[in-house]
């Protein structure tokens, strides 16, 4: 008991000093104080110490110093003090210089924000309970590259090895697939705390960025709407949608036990950048362009996805901004281009450049990696969605509305001409991008890009759902061929209609029984314990993805790279004739006797197996040098003495 | 001032729910409550047939029986709590170019392992 107080303790200080101290300090220094209301301050600081933390860490790493507990809790500690001596120094000389902007909310709207952020923690809490062992595969993944980091004290190179045709294992080559943002933040928490990876830690840190994103959410819609009279309804509106109704579907909760960690970080930043950039436009406030560009940088640190989603809601809301504000557009590209050419700008912009060609490159940024997410799509997965199936990814009730909301908007004046063109932009884009791909030369499996469309989608809806709600309102005021009892009670079942469509979602993502899932996860977190003290890096292993459980945490017991274990994909992967790819990790399992199996087992030095024996231990049995030499219900090792 | 309701109130029950979410992971992930038992061999590279069970199951006395080519050798049962692990020696002597397979029962349950010596 003692002990689980203990390590909670130094976890939750871990998060202060990497979630919130030091960015709520450094805006606080730079006096941002003054342009947010505290809550948004509060959304704006938590980005703003997610980019500190990995610039830090990443500045740690390059200027050769091992990143450990003491160096990176000093680097923080001596970064805030700095700030906060700025903050006194300057209360005292100015004191109440630099209030807060007043939230404006009242008695009954905060009454309302804090039932539905209680409803959408206390919804999700239900589900994670059911799934916050560490059991998914991404998450395993991305924990090995953020242990690497915790214990070797360096920043991660990202390279695995392969299966050449000749059999043999390749030299470790670079992969493309992580981003060193991703990572960085469960290092820290590590360090710092002493952590386990193996734990719920990981995941309580991506339910903690997820909440961050909801309110990020509530906050835009609060801003896009900032000059309709409905603005707080609007905004409360769209966290009903997007908190309580559908919590639980992807990319809601269940990105967050599947360890979505890219995703779940650029669905936070990506509303945050859009609310800064329509905050900074409006206002015609360079300082706040500035930090809309720092946490586009911190996306690109993070997120190829999310910032290449990020690129295409930009253009399509240059578009909109064209197209809707034709008559003013000289005027207003001058405006634009003022602020572009602000100091702040140029400071920030400088640091951009300086951080991504002298200090770190993110993996992604070269030609192949380009090539891969640009072009023509040709695979069935990546030839865009058919608008019933994005219905059903934005939700049914939701996109309805969204899309009706959509075409509402471009009809809608006195929004702010940002604000509208951003609005317009964000959910235009989004569609764009699932439903014809081809046409915007967008290579990326489309139900990825379409799980973006839920958050917009939920901001829109909510503008025409209280649109319609305040066409009833006046139409007391005016002559109406329509009962007002009658209107009422539509917009009564319109709200049923969205909020059974978001609560049958939820109920579906409850349903699965998850302990069979962490029963057979503990089993091979044991054999892998097992088999990590009795291996050494002369031994090659290979385990099955198919019919393991938390097969990708096994990784984390040995740390010998990437790739180590081998391991046996989908079946349906070796039989992608786009993809072609190595036999030997399926053969090496399926048909261990065969010739080619053989080959594949001189070649790679294969002689452990983990596989689940009611599946694969039969083939293995009839072979003499295969030993069985550990069993439990869902794992099997068969050790191959050669 | 609403402001700060709202962050403060977000921040407890965050916080009520990370601890409790901690406190049903560290419960689920305890091997203890998933009533499972392993058998394995103390070293699974060299000729040595020692073995061991770790129990985490509510068994309480296993049975052991050493065949070499399906030929009982010798049998013994051996008590265990849950959690315990019990390191049961072998002796190696005689065993060359024979399949020596060690069978474990609990109850309902049976485990194999075995080495082509």
């Amino acid at each position: 008991m003692f002990q689980f107080m203990s390590s909670q303790l130094f976890f939750f200080a871990a998060m202060l000093l990497v979630f919130f101290i030091p960015g709520f300090l450094l805006l606080k220094a730079l006096r941002f104080g003054r342009y947010f209301s505290l809550l948004e301050f509060f959304t704006v600081s938590f980005a703003a110490s997610v980019g500190i933390t990995d610039f830090v860490m990443i500045i740690l790493g390059k200027t050769g110093i091992v990143i450990t507990k003491i160096s990176l809790l000093s680097s923080i500690l001596i970064l805030s003090a700095a700030c906060a001596i700025i903050i006194f120094i300057r209360r005292k000389k100015n004191p109440g210089s630099e209030k807060a902007k007043d939230d404006g909310f009242s008695k009954r709207s905060t009454v309302a924000i804090l039932l539905l952020i209680f409803l959408t923690i206390f919804i999700k809490t239900l589900y994670l309970e059911n799934s916050i062992a560490p059991t998914s595969t991404d998450l395993g993944h991305h924990m090995y590259w953020s242990k690497q980091i915790a214990i070797t004290g360096e920043l991660p190179i990202y390279e695995k090895t392969n299966i050449q045709e000749d059999f043999t294992i390749s030299q470790p080559e670079p992969m493309a697939d992580f981003i060193i943002g991703e990572h960085l933040l469960f290092a820290a928490i590590a360090v710092l705390s002493g952590a386990n990876f193996i734990s719920s830690f990981p995941s309580l840190i991506l339910f903690l960025i997820h909440i961050m994103s909801v309110i990020a959410i509530f906050l835009l819609a609060r801003e896009a709407f900032k000059k309709s009279e409905n603005r707080d309804i609007i905004a409360i509106t769209a966290l009903f949608f997007i908190g309580p109704l559908y919590a639980l579907a992807s990319p809601q909760a269940k990105y967050v036990s599947g360890g979505v960690v890219g995703n779940i970080i650029g669905n936070f930043l990506i509303p945050l950048s859009v609310f800064l950039f329509i905050k900074a436009f409006s206002e015609k406030k360079p300082r706040i362009l500035a930090l809309a560009i720092f946490s586009v940088l911190i996306m690109a640190y993070t997120h190829h996805l999310s910032t290449f989603i990020f690129l295409f809601i930009s253009l399509f809301t240059a578009i909109a901004f064209i197209a809707l504000n034709l008559k003013t557009l000289r005027q207003d590209i001058k405006e634009v281009l003022r602020m572009f050419f602000s100091r702040e700008i140029i400071a920030i912009v400088i640091f951009a450049l300086i951080s991504v060609f002298f200090l770190y490159t993110p993996t992604y940024m070269n030609k192949e990696a380009v090539d891969v997410a640009v072009g023509t799509p040709i695979k069935s997965t990546r030839t865009g969605l058919t608008m019933e199936q994005l219905k059903m990814t934005a939700g049914e009730a939701r996109f309805v509305f969204a899309f009706f909301g959509l075409v509402f908007l471009l009809f809608t004046r006195h929004l702010g001409k940002y604000n509208q063109a951003f609005a317009v932009g964000w959910l235009a884009a989004i569609m764009m991008m699932s439903l014809k791909p081809q046409w915007l030369f967008v290579d990326i499996p489309t139900n990825r890009i379409a799980s973006y469309v839920v958050f917009p989608t939920s901001v829109i809806s909510a503008f025409m759902l209280v649109s319609v709600f305040h066409a009833i309102k006046d139409s007391d005021k005016r002559r109406s061929y329509l009962k007002n009892s009658f209107l009422l009670s539509t917009f009564f079942i319109f709200l049923v209609f969205l909020s059974i469509d978001g609560l049958r979602d939820n109920s579906l993502a409850l349903s699965s029984d998850p302990m069979k899932t962490i029963k057979k996860s503990s089993e091979t977190y044991a054999a892998s314990r097992y088999l990590s003290e009795h291996s050494s890096e002369n031994d090659m292993i290979l385990k099955d993805h198919n019919y393991l459980s938390g097969d990708s945490w096994i990784k984390l017991f040995f740390m010998r790279g990437y790739n180590y274990p081998l391991s046996r994909g989908y079946f349906k992967r070796y039989e992608d004739e786009l993809k072609p790819r190595e036999q030997c990790t399926n053969l090496m399992i399926s048909l261990p006797k065969s010739n080619d199996a053989e080959k594949c087992y001189a070649g790679t030095k294969t002689n452990f197996i983990m596989i689940n024996p009611n599946n694969d231990a039969a083939q293995f049995n009839r072979i003499k040098n295969f030993w069985q030499v550990y069993s439990s219900d869902e794992v099997g090792i068969f050790y191959k003495s050669y | 001032m609403n402001s700060k309701i709202i962050i403060i109130s977000t921040a407890v029950m965050l916080f009520a729910s990370f601890v409790f979410l901690a406190a049903v992971e560290k419960k689920k992930m305890d091997i203890n409550n998933h009533d499972v038992w392993m058998l394995y061999f103390v070293d699974p590279k060299s000729d040595s047939l020692d073995f061991v069970i770790e129990n985490h199951s509510e068994i309480r006395t296993f049975h052991w029986e050493i065949l070499s080519n399906k030929k009982k050798l010798t049998e013994g049962d051996i008590a265990s709590e849950k959690g315990e692990t019990k390191k049961i020696p072998v002796s190696s002597e005689n065993t060359e170019g024979k399949k020596i397979t060690i069978t474990v029962t609990g109850e309902e349950s049976k485990k194999e392992i075995y080495k082509n010596l």
